[in-house]
């Protein structure tokens, strides 16, 4: 066997090859491997970083949008309630504008209906009333006679003699009519004829201007005209003034 | 209470304290007879427009009282009327018929039918002359009443219960504004009552033609007093009129009164008071000439609700002499209206028709007798087609306007296409609401005329075919216009 004998120069030239070797590798490789590792280090501390940063930025942005969310949700149930009482209000009015016009709707056809009562009740009155006057009209002319007319006579003789002195001044003698005229259906008796010549004396006027006429339309009864005046006490004239009256005689408060 | 009921009582009051007793009555002569006016010796308890009756069947109403005479205008006339004829007072005021069966008739003041279409059955008799109805029986005038006339409707909007004048010299479209309005009451619920007074023949017989003709009769009663006629039945017509029409609104009923035309009235009214030896005052007319029409027109109001909520819309009408507004009976009757619309001979030249003069013409009641949705899209337009019309001046100076009165212009002369209108053709309120908004909205700008024309024939039949109400949103009518315009663009 040989033994191995220990050589000091070649152990010291081993070791400064190896030094020398370890220099250049450090020079050469341990250095480059470091520093790349060194830079890649940093690459992923920097991204690392990068991503930190975005995910605080994100972080960030979701908490601001989560709070406008919130904000908005307020936002629209403040709208939707104000929405709400602005509806409200407007549905409100609306009923009252509907309530009031109904209202008045209602008033309108309860004084139409009212008038319509009204009119049918003068309507009523008003046939009532031509339908008695006709039939009055027509039993007077069957019952009229002589008699019943020298009851109407006699009925103007006395009015006439009891509102003398208001007639004298009352009658207008300055009327170009001067003459007298006396209508009857049947004829003036003698005492009767006597008695309005009295009256007309004793009212100033000129007896012997007085005519005495017939006429069948008074039915029964006496017309006379004295100036600018006609006195009548006539059935005729009588049922004429009933039946106007009756109809007519509410026309102007209708 | 049955009717019947109250009828009885009411008869049994009134004949409870009957009695019999000789009557007096007074007896006139006629001591002189003038131009349709008869003067009376005697009939000293005569009042003022109480009738008087003749010998011989003549019929005239009290007019002047003096100390030895009444003077009396004639409503009809005998032909053996003579000086010394009797006459008796029928103690009752003139009265005229205010029956439902005068819709669709031709009658005369008296009555009395003119149609030949037969006699009339008429049962109810109203005073002519009474007082205006009271304030406290008075509402507000907030319905509008349509005219069909796009510039009333848009700019001058009335409303029931208004009295608006309408205004221009001879000629100019006042009568064919008047039936306009009468024909597009057509299914609006409301009657209509055309007083002629002092008009030719001929002209009423044009009216009567054309109310025939677009079944307006229906819901319309024409009353006549020609210009042959008595003085004294001109004189009553406006009155008789206004009596038809004031029943129908107590009744509850919405009527509109046209008076065509107040100036011959007026020039009746004149004739008779200077026959009747009244002292006479300006260009010749009596002292009360204003009296004459404040009563007449005061008449006309809107009721309230509790006395039927009807109505009675006056459209008095107004000659004048080569456009003077300041003559005597058109500023009467301007300060007594609520409001007029002016026609304009020159704009009557050019072509404009109906020649209204929006810039001299008024409705007071405004936007308060309009409907909302109408107020809000015609809001400003009054305004802004008047700044148009001045103007319009400076072009015609040759100055260079800047873009935007350039532009203004350009609308203004848009509005005023857009405001002509045909005779006889009122429009719908839909309609005048579809071109509204389809101007506000600037969707005519870029149309030539006859791109125009048809648009605006589309707008048209939109309007008759749609179910959409003024009270629908803007927004739906805003839609279904676009869509009816984008064919036209296409």
């Amino acid at each position: 066997m040989e033994t191995v004998s220990f050589d000091l120069t070649t152990f010291l030239l081993e070791a400064i090859n190896f030094l020398i070797l370890v220099w250049l590798l450090k020079w050469l490789l341990y250095n480059p491997v470091k520093s790349a590792i060194q830079k890649r280090r940093q690459t992923i501390q920097q991204q690392l970083d990068e991503a930190e940063y975005k995910q605080q930025q994100a972080n960030e942005l979701k908490q601001q949008y989560e709070n406008r969310l919130q904000q908005w949700q307020q936002e629209k149930q403040q709208k939707k309630q104000a929405l709400e009482e602005e509806l409200e209000q407007k549905r409100q009015y609306e009923l009252q504008r509907i309530e009031r016009e109904k209202q008045q709707q209602q008033q309108k056809l309860e004084a139409q209906l009212q008038k319509t009562r009204q009119d049918e009740q003068l309507q009523l009155e008003k046939d009532a009333s031509e339908l008695a006057c006709r039939f009055a009209s027509r039993l007077l002319t069957e019952l009229a006679d002589k008699h019943l007319e020298n009851k109407l006579i006699e009925c103007l003789l006395h009015d006439l003699s009891e509102s003398l002195d208001k007639l004298k001044p009352r009658l207008d003698q300055n009327t170009y009519e001067q003459t007298i005229k006396v209508y009857t259906a049947y004829g003036l008796d003698q005492k009767l004829r006597q008695r309005l010549q009295e009256l007309i004396s004793h009212l100033g006027l000129s007896v012997s201007q007085m005519e005495e006429h017939r006429s069948s339309e008074l039915i029964a009864g006496i017309t006379v005209q004295m100036t600018d005046m006609v006195f009548q006490a006539n059935l005729n004239n009588e049922l004429n003034y009933f039946q106007s009256r009756l109809i007519h005689g509410d026309m102007a408060t209708s | 209470m049955a009717i019947w009921q109250q009828a009885k009582n009411s008869l049994q009051e009134r004949t409870h304290n009957y009695r019999f007793k000789p009557r007096i009555q007074e007896k006139g002569i006629i001591t002189g007879i003038s131009g349709g006016v008869i003067t009376i010796h005697g009939l000293f308890g005569a009042e003022v427009n109480s009738l008087l009756l003749t010998e011989d069947g003549t019929r005239a109403v009290v007019l002047d009282l003096t100390a030895s005479n009444v003077s009396a205008i004639l409503l009809t006339q005998n032909e053996k009327l003579v000086t010394g004829t009797q006459v008796y007072s029928l103690d009752t005021q003139l009265s005229v018929p205010v029956d439902d069966d005068l819709l669709g008739r031709v009658i005369n003041p008296l009555g009395k039918p003119l149609d030949r279409q037969g006699d009339l059955e008429l049962t109810r008799y109203h005073p002519i002359d009474v007082r205006s109805p009271p304030i406290i029986e008075r509402d507000y005038v907030k319905e509008p009443l349509y005219s069909g006339n796009k510039i009333i409707d848009t700019m001058l909007p009335i409303g029931k219960g208004q009295r608006e004048l309408i205004i221009g010299d001879n000629g100019l479209g006042k009568t064919s504004l008047a039936l306009d309005t009468v024909l597009n009451q057509m299914g609006r619920n409301v009657r209509c009552v055309y007083v002629i007074i002092g008009q030719k023949r001929s002209d009423i017989s044009n009216i009567i033609d054309t109310l025939q003709q677009y079944d307006a009769f229906s819901y319309t009663t024409v009353l006549v007093a020609e210009s042959t006629e008595k003085a004294g039945l001109q004189y009553i017509a406006p009155y008789a009129g206004c009596t038809i029409g004031e029943q129908w609104m107590r009744r509850g009923h919405d009527t509109l009164i046209v008076y065509d035309d107040l100036t011959s009235h007026a020039n009746c009214y004149r004739e008779m008071s200077l026959l009747l030896e009244r002292p006479p005052g300006r260009e010749a007319y009596p002292a009360d000439i204003f009296y004459l029409h404040s009563r007449l027109l005061e008449r006309s109001t809107h009721l309230k609700a509790e006395l039927g909520g009807g109505s009675l819309t006056a459209l008095p009408i107004i000659e004048t002499k080569e456009g003077e507004l300041t003559d005597y009976i058109p500023t009467n009757l301007i300060s007594i209206t609520d409001g007029q619309i002016f026609l304009n001979e020159k704009l009557f030249d050019s072509g404009f028709l109906p020649a209204i003069d929006v810039t001299l013409s008024v409705s007071r009641l405004g936007g308060n007798a309009q409907a909302p949705a109408i107020k809000r899209e015609a809001g400003n337009m009054k305004l802004e087609y008047l700044q148009f019309l001045e103007l319009e001046l400076f072009t015609k100076l040759g100055t260079s306007l800047d873009e935007k009165t350039q532009q203004k212009i350009t609308r203004g002369k848009l509005l005023r296409y857009l405001l002509k209108q045909k005779r006889l053709q009122p429009l719908t309120i839909k309609y005048t609401y579809c071109w509204l908004i389809a101007y506000n909205e600037r969707l005519f700008d870029d149309m030539s005329r006859k791109e125009l024309e048809l648009a605006l024939q589309r707008l048209h039949e939109l309007a008759h075919k749609t179910e959409l109400q003024l009270s629908n949103q803007r927004q739906h009518w805003k839609n279904a216009i676009k869509q009816e315009l984008e064919s036209i663009n296409a």
